[in-house]
């Protein structure tokens, strides 16, 4: 999910449809996603804004998550990722950047299987995790402090919770997906606190036969409610900051060898209402790779 | 075996009486005065800039620069701080100037209007 509406926010980026259910037991899975995300256009409620100060920000992120099933209904999840940058590019003239890079933060997840009936074919599934900065201490680049809008991590503690409802039809080769991600962000050691963001996701996935497709694509669409609620400073609330976006995002699935998961997703924006005025989000794409092994 | 043991404690005494000399030889001065730390406007629109500048007289200075929301452009002893809508609401602009051996800092608040 995006990251940088709000002015390029920290949170942590998710991507696809891969780690939604509760894992074997002894089987590890390996999930790992790259993301382009990018804003050049400023908002203001929901109509676009002729504020110009950044012409341009964009960041290249790298996921790694990997799970493990402890039981036949639990199984443990550590995320993390790496910016190798979040920049912005200002309108000044002359044209000036300033960048950051690094670890994101860590996120440690218990996933529990809630309800599974493998008659009906349907999952529900929940998660809650604790989320660790990679530091604590913010990033500075030529003796200057950067701003948190290209920080990697805010260096703020939190927890995630997820909730996913799945419902397969194997005679339509149909898939359904319900999910739901929020994220309660702490204060960093400056005051500073990010907003709560609320993902909300609607899959459709429907399998590919074709008699010129080999029988390993898989089509997904997703649709996409993100909420975050405004960031805090010292206990009062950050001017122009706070959204509700919305995103339909069209995914591509490809499975090699029965072991390799490939994936690419586009991120297009449908809706975007801001609070104040803020750098809105422009196309992004994601590709993923995912394999799980049984050990 | 006495005479390589003295031997080898003599040669480690001299060169660590070596490095202490060469510690002293890089040792700074305690000069670092910090004058004055001013902005050129103290109320800026969002997408406005204002100059500020450190006045500050010692030997190998450096400049440290944060604000609280807000962006700053450039390094050293002057910069230009800039805001974006995100920035409303008076913002403290440090600047920690150091020669390596000693550090000063000061304080200014831009506020940043809507």
């Amino acid at each position: 999910m995006l990251t940088h509406a709000q002015c390029l926010s920290s949170v942590n980026p998710v991507g696809g449809t891969n780690n939604l259910l509760v894992l074997e037991k002894n089987s590890l899975r390996i999930i790992s996603f790259y993301k382009y995300g990018q804003g050049n256009q400023y908002y203001e409620g929901n109509s676009v804004s002729d504020f110009e100060l950044i012409e341009k920000a964009f960041y290249n992120y790298l996921s790694a998550s990997v799970g493990y099933g402890l039981t036949w209904k639990t199984s443990v999840e550590l995320e993390t990722g790496y910016f190798f940058n979040k920049t912005q590019d200002y309108n000044l003239a002359p044209g000036y950047r300033l960048s950051g890079h690094g670890l994101s933060n860590f996120i440690l997840s218990v996933k529990h299987s809630l309800y599974s009936n493998p008659f009906k074919r349907i999952y529900i599934t929940g998660s809650a995790g604790t989320k660790i900065p990679s530091s604590q201490k913010l990033q500075w680049d030529n003796n200057v402090k950067l701003p948190v809008e290209v920080q990697p991590t805010i260096g703020a503690f939190g927890a995630v919770f997820t909730s996913s409802f799945v419902k397969e039809n194997s005679e339509t080769s149909m898939r359904y997906f319900l999910t739901n991600r929020t994220e309660l962000n702490g204060s960093n050691k400056e005051g500073y606190r990010p907003g709560t963001s609320v993902y909300t996701s609607f899959y459709i996935s429907r399998h590919l036969r074709a008699p010129w497709l080999k029988d390993n694509w898989t089509a997904i669409v997703q649709i996409r409610n993100e909420i975050r609620s405004p960031d805090k400073i010292s206990g009062k609330t950050k001017e122009s900051s706070g959204s509700t976006l919305f995103f339909v995002a069209p995914q591509l699935n490809y499975v090699l060898k029965d072991n390799w998961y490939l994936s690419a997703m586009v991120d297009l924006h449908v809706y975007q209402n801001f609070k104040g005025t803020q750098l809105g989000a422009s196309p992004g794409i994601t590709f993923i790779i995912s394999r799980t092994l049984r050990l | 075996m006495k005479r390589i043991l003295v031997s080898t404690l003599t040669l480690l005494a001299f060169l660590f009486l070596g490095y202490s000399c060469a510690e002293e030889e890089v040792e700074t001065p305690d000069d670092l005065v910090f004058h004055s730390l001013v902005a050129e406007k103290d109320t800026i629109a969002p997408g406005e800039s204002t100059t500020i500048k450190a006045s500050a007289t010692g030997s190998s200075l450096e400049f440290f620069w944060d604000a609280t929301l807000g962006d700053i452009i450039g390094s050293g002893s002057e910069i230009t701080y800039v805001a974006s809508p995100c920035a409303v609401g008076t913002n403290e602009i440090s600047c920690k100037v150091t020669n390596g051996n000693q550090w000063e800092t000061k304080s200014i608040e831009i506020t940043v209007y809507e």
